[in-house]
């Protein structure tokens, strides 16, 4: 029997710069989460996503990323999710990506997540990311948050989740 | 900016009339135990009529092994899929491409650690193209942090009938793989 899925949860479109915007009460209803963003910035900044307020360094990344010059990879632990630490945020046109956060609510998994970051820019970065965050807790709170500076008005943040 | 879900925004929610679907569950497994083999069977029967294109979500894990182990696609049953790839492991990159339709993943229960892996497979049913998909998959914080991103071609125009991963290394209990069908022309 097939079941509808992929449901908006909550879609964001800043009115104005803001550096920390965060959902909560999230329903663990879903197996997985999807983040799609379009992003610019009015300054420098890397951006990022944490889960449940947890500002331990407790977040792992593994990147692979190309600007046009020889292929990279990296990996790292912070205290916070990467989304893309190898490429800034755009200041003049909006930056595409997608992030697929998987088993976010399943018992006794840690929460690994998959994030494509386009950048259009200078840099002309396109990074395919895997994170996880070090915890079993279900997730019911995002923030997406930049270094520094802020994401620019008309960023737009949007959140589903999908049955499994 | 904080936004507090209250509950779940939709068509409705917003005043209009609420949409078909055109994303679709039809179906997952969870492992209960440790198995070699996963495969969904039986898909043209089941969804060759209503569906474009398939998505493959997983978590699947390395049991009790958190280092790195290979995997195989297997579209139709074929072991001969062709297939290509750019990986990141550690900070090493590599490419590598060959017959088998290869990924990679890790794992280890006992560490709750899971791999990530999506895999899209366009028009699906369709008889008049060779089959083909991609995939990208990921694990950070085990012993081999890795990406991948990878692409596979069938060479046939037959209609994908089944999907399955196998591996040597298997896959570990609560890994889960789910199947979606995507719709056009709702």
């Amino acid at each position: 029997m097939a079941t509808p899925t992929y449901t908006a949860l909550a879609e964001v479109e800043l009115t104005a710069g803001d550096n920390s915007i965060t959902f909560s009460s999230i329903p663990n209803t879903f197996k997985d989460i999807v983040i799609l963003m379009s992003i610019k910035a009015t300054g420098a900044c890397g951006p990022f996503i944490r889960f449940n307020n947890d500002t331990g360094n407790n977040y792992f990344m593994a990147q692979l990323a190309n600007d046009g010059g020889a292929t990279l990879g990296n990996t790292g632990q912070t205290s916070y999710g990467w989304v893309s630490p190898n490429s800034g945020v755009s200041l003049l046109n909006f930056d595409s990506v997608e992030i697929n956060i998987q088993d976010y609510s399943t018992a006794g998994k840690t929460r690994t997540y998959l994030s494509r970051y386009d950048n259009v820019e200078a840099s002309h970065y396109h990074n395919a990311l895997a994170g996880r965050w070090a915890s079993t807790a279900v997730i019911n709170t995002i923030t997406v948050g930049t270094t520094s500076n802020a994401f620019a008005p008309g960023s737009t943040i949007g959140i589903f989740g999908i049955e499994a | 900016m904080s936004f507090t879900l209250l509950g779940i925004l939709n068509a409705q929610a917003a005043g209009g009339a609420a949409l078909p679907s055109s994303y679709d569950l039809l179906q997952t497994t969870t492992l209960p135990s440790s198995q070699t083999t996963i495969t969904l069977s039986n898909l043209l029967a089941q969804y060759g009529t209503d569906y474009q294109h398939l998505q493959v979500r997983m978590s699947i894990a390395r049991p009790n092994n958190d280092s790195r182990a290979g995997g195989s696609i297997q579209i139709n049953g074929s072991t001969t899929t062709y297939f290509h790839q750019l990986n990141m492991l550690g900070s090493s990159v590599t490419q590598g491409g060959g017959a088998g339709g290869t990924f990679s993943y890790a794992g280890q229960d006992t560490l709750n650690k899971f791999c990530a892996m999506i895999v899209d497979i366009n028009d699906a049913f369709e008889t008049t193209k060779n089959t083909t998909a991609t995939w990208f998959n990921g694990q950070a914080g085990n012993s081999e942090p890795f990406v991948q991103l990878g692409s596979t071609y069938l060479g046939s125009t037959a209609a994908v009938d089944s999907f399955g991963i196998t591996a040597a290394a298997g896959f570990g209990a609560e890994s889960r793989i789910s199947l979606y069908g995507l719709k056009l022309g709702v």
